[in-house]
């Protein structure tokens, strides 16, 4: 009984202290304040068509896919190598593929933006996909070394067995069974990139900002409440995200039960 | 499906596989498998029996292609299979695990290997229907695996092995994870499909009698090498080592001496009616615990019989297990369980038995 009680109390206060941006962003005040003095759409519409809003919410999407795409393109054979390969510097290998999760970002950020302005990559698209590829390849490889550790090996012996050369095998086989694990891999990258603000603060510039930086930098002038709309509309991204996943769990569950 | 006996290429007389010198080695000291030779002609069962960690998966897998060689060599076919990938070997593989395609139906599952050889999907039909069929699964083609039993589960592997007719089918204790009533229904359902289809079969079992039951031979395997190979009399009844002896079946593994004429006797039992061996020469005796009678009281003994005193009766049911004494020898005797035989542990009878059924070990 005590620890529903703590589990209730724990789940409530993670859980409503980030949704008392939903009634502030829909708030007729001209700053931030609650509980709101009036309600209106007027910032969410203001977020749709400003550029200084638009313009950032575009490049997090890019940024995000791009990161998304050369993330998933490199730990797919980091993860493959970490569980079906034995070679030297094996545990060295997989330590430095941890590390960016344990540096701190605001010293990976300092860092980035040292070595990009050597490069002459600073603010642009390639070196926040590049850093954020960094910070998202050990979630990634995290999440795809411990569905592949559960992965019967001999499915794709009994593909080879049956006629499947090695690269059909792993289209016809390993890739559909590994499927939620790709995909859950795949959506915490891309939404890793998109939260990401400290090393999108330092290296992205005016032309590449992304959304986080946007609304730091109009927290830090103007407590401009559109950024209470632009949160509420990340928050009910990444709610639409999970519950999308659930639901698909739903209709499969109910569809097997069917059959 | 038949075999095709008018390919000139592969003649009926040569064997489907044949392995020499074959050895695996993780290190220098550590050798898994050393095979001189193996000979496997075409449409046998043969079975790889052995305790596990013995080689005979690891036999099987280098078959099959998924592990390397150390040395030595593999011909399928009088073909060697060194340069072949397992994808073009054309070796059916059944796993103890099943390893379906849990993303696909039964059908498609039983359609893969057909799909891989491009055949079209009107085609493959037919033959998916046969194949399910042949192991009995009709209807159940739009099932997911997740959906059947264990038992179903390995009918299906066996069909999507079957439906490709390869030259080979692998079978790596495929009924290990199934319980004994299924377990044995299945191994009649598999004697079946090899003698209906001629498809040569080679089968890892760690379980003696399942090897007894099902094979035309049986490869004994320990530490990584073939003890004997032979049919299953044989084996039984002619074991070429003790290990043999010991393993397959139930056995007393006694000292004999040979005595000046050639005949052996041993300790408590003194003469066993067989000959064997120089005069002086010490041997091991292999008595099967079945090969013993119990004298009814009041009849005459045949010519070897001894009398012991019986230490415990294990009632197996169908039989009862004996253990006797004979002067110092320890003995295991099998008789059947019938209504006569009340036996107590503290009493004495007369044991008799076959001499001809006595093997004397090198």
């Amino acid at each position: 009984m005590f620890a529903r009680v703590l589990a209730f109390l724990t789940a409530n206060f993670l859980f409503w202290p980030t949704l008392i941006v939903v009634p502030m962003s829909f708030s007729t005040s001209v700053s931030l304040q609650f509980p709101p003095p009036g309600y209106w759409w007027g910032y969410y519409s203001a977020f749709f068509s400003q550029p200084n809003w638009t313009g950032p919410m575009l490049n997090s999407i890019i940024t995000a896919t791009a990161t998304m795409v050369l993330t998933m393109l490199l730990a797919t054979p980091a993860a493959f190598a970490l569980v079906r390969l034995n070679f030297r510097g094996k545990k060295l290998f997989r330590l430095l593929l941890i590390m960016p999760l344990l540096v701190p970002h605001i010293v990976l950020a300092f860092a980035y933006y040292s070595y990009f302005g050597k490069l002459g990559l600073v603010q642009t698209y390639a070196a926040i996909v590049l850093a954020h590829a960094c910070i998202a390849i050990p979630v990634a490889t995290l999440i795809l070394t411990a569905a592949l550790q559960s992965f019967d090996s001999n499915l794709e012996r009994a593909a080879a067995s049956l006629g499947a050369t090695p690269l059909t095998t792993f289209r016809t086989v390993t890739l559909p069974v590994m499927r939620p694990a790709f995909l859950v891999a795949a959506f915490f990258t891309f939404i890793n990139s998109f939260d990401e603000s400290v090393i999108a603060l330092f290296i992205s510039g005016r032309d590449t900002a992304t959304l986080p930086r946007q609304m730091f930098n109009s927290f830090s002038m103007d407590a401009d409440p559109v950024i209470a709309a632009a949160s509420s509309i990340l928050f009910s991204l990444v709610l639409a995200g999970v519950g999308m996943a659930a639901a698909a769990r739903l209709v499969r569950a109910r569809l097997a039960a069917r059959a | 499906m038949t075999l095709s006996t008018s390919d000139p290429e592969t003649p009926m007389d040569r064997p489907i596989l044949a392995l020499s010198n074959v050895i695996k080695r993780y290190s220098p000291e550590l050798t898994v498998v050393d095979i001189p030779e193996l000979t496997i002609r075409r449409g046998e069962f043969v079975s790889f029996l052995g305790p596990s960690g013995s080689g005979k998966t690891t036999t099987l897998m280098m078959i099959a292609g998924f592990q390397d060689l150390t040395a030595g060599s593999i011909l399928l076919n009088g073909r060697s299979v060194a340069e072949v990938p397992p994808h073009q070997r054309n070796i059916g593989v059944v796993f103890q695990n099943y390893a379906l395609f849990p993303h696909l139906s039964v059908a498609e599952n039983v359609r893969y290997p057909l799909r891989m050889r491009r055949m079209s999907r009107a085609e493959s039909k037919s033959k998916v229907a046969h194949a399910l069929d042949l192991v009995g699964l009709s209807g159940m083609d739009g099932r997911y695996p997740r959906e059947l039993s264990g038992g179903q589960q390995q009918r299906v592997a066996l069909a999507r092995t079957l439906v490709f007719q390869p030259d080979l089918i692998l079978l790596d204790e495929p009924l290990g994870a199934l319980d004994k009533n299924l377990r044995e229904h299945m191994q009649v359902e598999l004697r079946r499909i090899h003698r209906e289809l001629g498809v040569t079969m080679i089968y890892v079992t760690h379980d003696q009698s399942e090897a007894m039951t099902m094979s035309d031979r049986i490869a004994v395997f320990d530490k990584g090498r073939i003890e004997q190979i032979g049919a299953p009399h044989e084996v039984y009844h002619r074991p070429a080592t003790e290990f043999v002896a010991g393993f397959v079946g139930d056995s007393n593994l006694l000292d004999g001496v040979v005595g000046p004429g050639g005949a052996v006797s041993v300790a408590g039992l003194g003469a066993i009616g067989v000959t064997g061996g120089r005069p002086g020469a010490r041997v091991r005796v292999m008595m099967r615990p079945e090969i013993f009678r119990l004298v009814p009281a009041g009849t005459a003994p045949r010519a070897q019989c001894t009398t012991v005193i019986i230490e415990d009766v294990i009632n197996y049911g169908d039989n009862l297990l004996l253990l006797a004494r004979a002067g110092d020898q320890l003995l295991r005797a099998r008789i059947l369980n019938t209504a006569g035989a009340r036996l107590q542990p503290g009493s004495s009878c007369l044991l008799e038995w076959a001499p001809d059924s006595i093997h004397i070990l090198n």
